[in-house]
């Protein structure tokens, strides 16, 4: 993995190909490699559907070798949704045969000169750029089963649904599980449209012939590898919660608590709850013949995954997780799980963000396009996406979009981004990540290891109002040195817990590329990610006045708990003051 | 709590394996009667016969009336509240619920409650809902001796139960008498439910 494959789509001449050695971005993976690549190459103020954007897709640090959890891949570009840098983070196989062919990054350039549709095959054998009209308009679902009877069944895919080539904000980028099927997707800020922009509909990944990737100093990887694999093992959420019940497993407990968002952020409990459960989508699974356990790549030992069939027995899609179930159920006052999966099939192969659409729904709900609780309108609203109808499109493009056209106040975003599955009323920590990260409203940008271990900010007091903010900063640049390992983010509950897990994932990474990074250095990498993502928001023109939540989470108590989101503004300008 | 005379009694004899109605008991909430004053711990101790080493490594999310406890001991229960008992969680959200975690400046924090103004040796009835593991591994005894829970969340359980299983593996009394899976919720009389479960 010492080399970028860019291709260039235009505007000159038909699309072309060049590979280089990594060179300054050596030592940099996932997020890291992702984030660097854009804020280096890409005008901040530049149009993300336009030429001089970029979209960089790249494994992790250790992605294409046998260590456990390392299948993630990063996507990365100028978002569309935001106007600011996104990563946006998938399992699936590509990430792995990426590594195994040797690329650190693929990055799409340019943009064709005519309106034209290519298709991408990469494998030992070099890159194959080629149009194929035929793809035009075609589901996830669709274009796979296509390149599996072109291409035959050892590939990957990496590809984009209707959304993506209408170039909607909440467009996604689909990998191919373990079964070649589309249900794994780096989702959020509208990173799809941008690959519709560069005209590629797919990006087949052949890596038959290519070998695993070795380390320097195999004995000792291999140890490491078995150290930290134990750790998640014996990790009550790695090794019991996760794999028994999915994400889902949340919804109970965060609606008992008080901040599940209910009927469009308007409440803070689901009656029908208990009926979108984990545990309830975990016996269903299981009666149906589905499978409530089961990994999104190879090498997953948490497996917090799964299988849905439908009524009949037959597969429909993957388990939805947690943020699905949420956005298109209790957000939308959905309690039906079949209702709730067949959206899940549809926002997959459409190509489009759960949480966003999710959101979305809620909003139009709200304005009186549909009644809460109905599940076929839900599902009419989504097929209106993929229909690329007027309306489709403006639900296409997200929450605050379609807020605006429907003349709606109630709009759950930040910097333009949904927010996930936890009001932030009754999280405040996580109301300081949803505003102040580089992302937009996300869950996963500060969600990682605690201060103490990557021994960054001191310690913190948890009663005092500035904890928040501390811990808030000190998860974020703990969160993007996970996110540029490569590794599953969920690994962090391990790592939280356990500092012989967290010394074994550094000794995996030392012991692959002959390093000696310490703890410090980790979180080192993890706050210079930051500021490159922090300087680039900055230059499109984000200042402080960015880092905020909608207003009326100030204003609109949340039930049962009756709170409002009290971190002011100027606690939330001190978050990254020391950057 | 009702009289006898108030209550259906369902019992459900489950084939082996069949374990999920454990599961799906997952937030619904049955009834214990309990001292006023008790402690949560008390609770977990003497009412649901957990141990402290069980509670230690297994309970690590609590809510009272939604609320996370951190202090065990010192909290008190109020009558017609609700006690919440999760394993553990993941993400940020079950890193800042956890009891007494790195975390807990994420999310508010509350003091142990007041009791109320019971005298310590008054009963009152305290809903408990338990969650993912806990259901699946402390449903089984519970629901062998039997737990109350109002007929609208046993309607509500038992639909869930029906869809899931369609019937084909459970023998059904309602009160002494074998009845259809399928009519057994016209029957069910309003107030509460006792409800057992018995694996073969």
């Amino acid at each position: 993995m010492d080399k970028i494959l860019r291709i260039n789509m235009g505007p000159n001449g038909e699309p072309s190909y060049t590979t280089e050695p990594i060179g300054d971005f050596a030592g940099l993976g996932g997020r890291g490699l992702t984030s660097a690549i854009i804020a280096k190459e890409v005008p901040p103020t530049c149009h993300a559907l336009g030429e001089e954007n970029k979209l960089v897709i790249a494994p992790g640090l250790l992605g294409g070798t046998t260590g456990a959890m390392s299948g993630r891949v990063s996507v990365g570009c100028k978002s569309p949704l935001t106007g600011g840098i996104k990563e946006a983070n998938s399992g699936g196989q590509p990430a792995q045969m990426i590594g195994r062919l040797g690329y650190a990054a693929i990055v799409l350039e340019g943009k064709p000169a005519e309106d034209k549709l290519y298709k991408i095959r990469i494998s030992t054998e070099g890159v194959e750029i080629a149009a194929d009209p035929e793809l035009k308009m075609k589901g996830n679902y669709d274009v796979v089963e296509r390149m599996k009877k072109e291409y035959g069944d050892k590939i990957a895919c990496v590809s984009i649904g209707q959304a993506g080539e209408m170039k909607l904000a909440s467009s996604t980028v689909a990998f191919t599980d373990m079964e070649q099927r589309p249900a794994r997707h780096a989702a959020r800020g509208g990173v799809g449209a941008v690959m519709g922009s560069k005209g590629v509909k797919v990006i087949v990944i052949d890596d038959t012939g290519a070998s695993m990737r070795s380390p320097k100093d195999p004995e000792k990887f291999k140890a490491a590898n078995r150290a930290f694999v134990d750790g998640l093992k014996k990790h009550p959420v790695t090794g019991e919660g996760l794999p028994a019940y999915g994400t889902n497993v949340l919804t109970n407990v965060v609606n008992e608590a008080g901040g599940y968002p209910t009927y469009n952020f308007k409440t803070g409990r689901f009656k029908g709850a208990a009926a979108i459960s984990g545990e309830n989508q975990a016996e269903i699974m299981k009666a149906r013949g589905g499978q409530p356990t089961h990994g999104c790549h190879r090498g997953c030992v948490i497996r917090c995954s799964g299988i849905w069939h439908d009524k009949d027995g037959h597969y429909l899609t993957k388990q939805p997780e947690y943020e699905t179930v949420w956005a298109h159920g209790g957000n939308c006052g959905i309690d039906d799980l079949d209702v709730i999966a067949m959206l899940d099939r549809l926002d997959d192969d459409y190509g489009i963000d759960t949480i966003e659409i999710g959101a979305t729904i809620g909003v139009a709900m709200e304005a009186g396009l549909a009644e809460f609780g109905d599940g076929q309108a839900a599902i009419n609203l989504v097929k209106e996406v993929g229909k690329g109808t007027p309306l489709g499109r403006i639900l296409g493009s997200g929450a605050a979009v379609t807020g605006k056209v429907f003349g709606i106040e109630r709009v759950p975003v930040v910097k333009n981004q949904a927010m996930p599955a936890y009001d932030p009323r009754a999280v405040q920590g996580m109301g300081v990540t949803y505003a102040t990260s580089t992302m937009g409203a996300d869950h996963t940008a500060g969600y990682s290891v605690t201060a103490n271990i990557l021994g960054v900010g001191g310690s913190v007091d948890p009663l005092a109002p500035a904890g928040q903010v501390e811990l808030s900063r000190n998860l974020q640049y703990a969160t993007a040195a996970i996110d540029s390992t490569g590794m599953c983010l969920f690994i962090a509950f391990a790592v939280l817990d356990q500092p012989e897990t967290f010394q074994a994932l550094i000794d995996m990474i030392n012991a692959f590329h002959g390093l000696e990074l310490t703890a410090d250095d980790v979180t080192a990498l993890g706050k210079k990610v930051t500021k490159i993502e922090r300087d680039f928001n900055e230059k499109a023109g984000f200042t402080n006045k960015d880092d905020r939540l909608p207003d009326y989470f100030k204003k609109e108590a949340l039930a049962p708990h009756n709170v409002t989101f009290a971190v002011t503004d100027e606690d939330l300008d001190t978050v990254f003051a020391d950057l | 709590m009702e009289t006898t005379a108030e209550i259906n009694r369902v019992d459900i004899e489950m084939a082996p394996g069949s374990t999920g109605i454990f599961s799906m008991l997952s937030g619904y909430g049955f009834f214990i009667e309990a001292p006023a004053g008790i402690s949560v711990n008390a609770l977990l101790q003497k009412k649901l016969g957990l141990d402290a080493g069980y509670i230690e490594k297994h309970i690590q999310t609590i809510l009272h009336d939604g609320k996370p406890v951190d202090d065990i001991d010192g909290w008190k229960i109020k009558e017609d509240s609700t006690i919440a008992l999760s394993a553990a969680l993941p993400g940020l959200f079950g890193a800042a619920f956890r009891r007494g975690g790195k975390f807990a400046a994420l999310r508010p924090r509350e003091m142990p409650a007041e009791s109320g103004r019971h005298p310590e040796n008054d009963a009152i009835t305290i809903t408990v809902k338990l969650f993912n593991l806990s259901a699946r591994e402390l449903g089984p005894q519970l629901l062998q001796n039997g737990i109350q829970m109002s007929a609208e969340t046993f309607l509500s359980l038992w639909k869930n139960i029906l869809k899931l299983d369609r019937g084909k593996s459970l023998n059904v009394l309602l009160n002494g008498n074998k009845i259809d899976p399928h009519t057994l919720a016209e029957s069910i009389r309003p107030v509460n439910v006792l409800l057992s479960v018995l694996t073969h």
